[in-house]
């Protein structure tokens, strides 16, 4: 097998590429995903080798052609839908929680919706309140939809593929800051399943559980932490929804110590759905209060140093994870 | 005037050293000269005298801690001198407060001590004050009325047999953690002075006294437990005869003691021979470390003394470069120095082979436990007339039997033989030590 560096954005372009040819059902619409090939570079190519068929520019109106997607799902195609940034999917919000996630179970199972919603959250890169949200959340609380985030080229691209071929609208988040890291993808053709985490460092001393961007945090963090002595573990559920809970109380039950990383806010957020879940299912494993580093409760900032005094950061990491492990 | 109670320099290279146990608690009446702790430096553990009698203030660093010298341990106060408060050497940097935070604790009449910092970054904010307010009542976690445990801390206790109740917490509040507890079960295998009236005495009281082991017992307890359990040990058992030995100690007794008023001793013949082979044998001067073989550059052999507070095996040092009279005059200080208690830690370090010795004992041959880290230990006994054939006669001859204790780790048999048959070789035929 051979592998190569691939950007983020690279390796979710070859997956869209390798579905568009294996299925025809698959096609593509958004802002400028056309000839332009998506803002961020992410549809580039398509429309030269699929053409306006498969690949349509809309206009700027998320409900209309969220819309269009969801039928298009339920009346047979696999669209891959573009919301350019999260903050505008609350837009659609009817057609995505309303329509799309309800559809199958309305329709007692007749009604399928093979439909995938890609956009992008996060902050710290000075967009403001209106482009910075993480909003990962707002799905994972609605039952019916699959939400994805992924961290690395290779998880992007090998998630995006199961997603389109899954039967269910999935909710696919990408991280702006992530389109330009890099990292080993194969040649050949793979699949990630859906709901699966993966450990993406081994450790001992302290179970960190982090999604999206923050896992980079997470590992640069455990890098200082293992300098310190302490070994962090460091996991990534890549799905939000299902989420692989076991994995993670695994990993407490052998640390019994656990840190939840979020780029989303504090309250309510996905810190606390997680630090919910295993106080329930691994609570005689905990030596000490489960620690929750999420986004202040704020509308995020755009002056700069303020942005990302908002946003978790690696120190804020070490130190919540410090504080738990008790060392003399 | 209360006198401070620091942690001393133990040794030329002594820049830290660590609290092992404190042997007293605040409060306690010692007498000057009382051990009132164990200090642990890279190298040994030893007891720290009262440095004045008086009254015990508060013990400033915790056991397990690791300070530099000359940092502050304790104060020994008069009796009825006041206590001065003292901010201990450990505690965490103070948390930040927002200055709204501050006018809120202000005008509410919070402590902002008992607000905890909010969050990961130590930072007290303005939205703790009012749960603050609120906690203020049930404040018990200070008063001690409730034992605080982790889930983990109990489930352990129960796997284990431990009272968790019973133990000082060491985490946030007193709070008793997994750790407390493993420590507490590995404290339990030996008896100890504050665990032994616990253990669980059934139907009527059991006829056994208790002592407590000085620390050099339990020290050396310690490491034993630590050697035999780690080291795969082997030994080598060899007769010699020790005529030319006890000749040669007859012939050397004199103008030695003429030169330096002490007297020669079989031991020091053997600690010279021992420096002599071992120079050649680098794998028997030797340690185990984490699958690497260290192979110690000087020949340091310690000699096994039995004291009243335990054994004790202090070292001489480079003895392969020294000549046998200043060998004896050596060993007989250091001997002199056990006996009163009073080695210091360079007299017991760096040792990189032991000499255990019952000779003046009716004892004709034993087997010792590796000295960790090292790889190898002689064990000597009493020099006594046996039965031996010579030239086809049977005669009486000044016989003792040398038993060589070998980690295989780092030695194997073959190896361990040769240098035992370079250690016989040098006892029968001693004027190979000019060679």
């Amino acid at each position: 097998m051979t592998v190569r560096q691939l950007q983020y954005r690279e390796a979710l372009n070859e997956a869209l590429h390798e579905e568009m040819a294996r299925n025809p059902s698959v096609c593509v619409l958004g802002e400028d995903v056309g000839r332009y090939g998506s803002p961020f570079q992410v549809t580039r190519g398509l429309f030269d080798k699929y053409g306006e068929k498969r690949v349509r520019d809309t206009p700027i109106s998320e409900e209309g052609f969220t819309g269009i997607a969801v039928g298009a799902a339920m009346t047979g195609l696999r669209p891959v839908a573009e919301i350019l940034y999260i903050d505008f999917s609350t837009l659609a919000m009817d057609q995505i929680v309303n329509q799309a996630a309800k559809a199958r179970y309305m329709f007692g199972g007749k009604a399928r919706v093979p439909l995938v919603i890609r956009t992008q959250g996060g902050g710290g890169r000075g967009n403001a309140a209106h482009h910075s949200q993480s909003l990962e959340m707002w799905y994972v609380h609605i039952p019916g939809l699959i939400v994805i985030q992924p961290s690395t080229p290779y998880d992007a691209k090998g998630l995006l593929k199961s997603a389109i071929r899954n039967d269910n609208p999935v909710i696919f988040i990408e991280h702006k800051l992530l389109y330009n890291t890099t990292g080993l993808v194969p040649d050949e053709e793979y699949l990630i399943p859906i709901g699966v985490a993966d450990v993406k460092r081994p450790g001992d001393d302290v179970t960190i559980v982090a999604t999206s961007r923050m896992v980079l945090f997470a590992l640069n963090a455990a890098e200082e932490l293992a300098r310190q002595g302490i070994e962090a573990e460091v996991i990534d559920p890549r799905t939000l929804k299902p989420l692989d809970i076991d994995t993670i109380v695994r990993s407490v039950e052998k640390t019994g110590r656990l840190v939840v990383v979020n780029e989303g806010h504090l309250t309510g957020g996905f810190t606390a759905e997680v630090a919910a879940r295993v106080q329930r299912e691994a609570f005689d494993w905990l030596d000490a209060p489960i620690m929750q580093v999420a986004t202040e409760d704020v509308p995020l900032p755009y002056n700069g140093p303020l942005e990302l005094e908002a946003i978790p950061n690696e120190q804020d990491i070490i130190n919540a994870v410090q504080e738990v492990v008790y060392r003399d | 005037m209360a006198v401070d109670l620091i942690m001393p320099k133990l040794g030329l290279t002594m820049e830290e050293g660590t609290v092992v146990r404190w042997l007293v608690t605040e409060g306690d009446h010692v007498e000057k000269g009382q051990p009132v702790l164990e200090v642990e430096t890279d190298k040994v553990v030893v007891e720290v005298e009262a440095t004045a009698s008086g009254v015990m203030g508060p013990l400033l660093v915790g056991e397990g801690k690791t300070v530099p010298i000359t940092t502050l341990l304790a104060r020994i106060y008069a009796p009825g001198e006041k206590v001065e408060e003292e901010t201990s050497a450990e505690e965490a940097p103070a948390p930040r407060i927002t200055p709204l935070a501050r006018r809120m604790a202000e005008k509410e009449g919070v402590a902002l001590s008992s607000i905890p910092a909010y969050r990961s970054d130590r930072r007290v904010r303005a939205e703790e004050v009012p749960a603050a307010l609120t906690r203020r009542p049930s404040d018990s976690r200070r008063t001690g009325q409730r034992i605080f445990s982790s889930p983990r801390a109990r489930l352990r206790a129960r796997e284990l047999g431990v009272d968790w109740q019973g133990l000082a917490g060491s985490g946030p509040w007193g709070r008793v953690v997994e750790k407390d507890v493993l420590r507490a079960a590995q404290a339990a295998t030996r008896p100890s002075p504050t665990l032994s009236p616990a253990l669980p005495v059934k139907g009527e009281e059991r006829d056994v006294t208790w002592e407590t082991p000085t620390t050099v017992q339990r020290i050396t307890a310690e490491r034993m437990i630590a050697s035999f359990g780690s080291a795969p040990h082997f030994y080598l058992i060899a007769e010699v005869h020790a005529d030319a030995l006890l000749d040669l100690r007859a012939r050397l007794l004199p103008p030695i003691e003429r030169r330096t008023g002490v007297r020669l001793t079989i031991t020091d013949l053997l600690v010279k021979i021992l420096a002599t082979a071992l120079a050649k044998y680098p794998r028997a001067n030797a340690f185990w470390d984490e699958g690497r073989i260290g192979l110690n550059r000087q020949v340091n052999v310690g000699v096994a003394v039995a004291t009243d507070a335990g054994l004790v095996v202090p070292v001489l040092h480079q003895a392969d470069r020294k000549l046998l009279a200043q060998i004896a005059s050596e060993r007989t200080q250091l001997m002199e120095k056990a006996r009163a208690g009073r080695l210091s830690v360079d007299d017991l370090s760096d040792g990189t082979f032991t000499l255990t010795n019952l000779g003046m004992f009716r004892v004709d041959a034993f087997q010792a436990i590796l000295n960790p880290p090292q790889s190898a230990i002689l064990a000597v006994g009493r020099i006594v007339e046996r039965p031996a054939v010579v030239g086809g006669q049977l005669v009486a001859r000044p016989m003792a039997v040398l038993s060589l204790s070998c980690d295989h780790r780092v030695l194997d048999g073959a190896l361990a033989a040769q240098f035992l048959g370079r250690v016989v070789e040098l006892i029968e035929q001693p004027y190979g030590l000019l060679a």
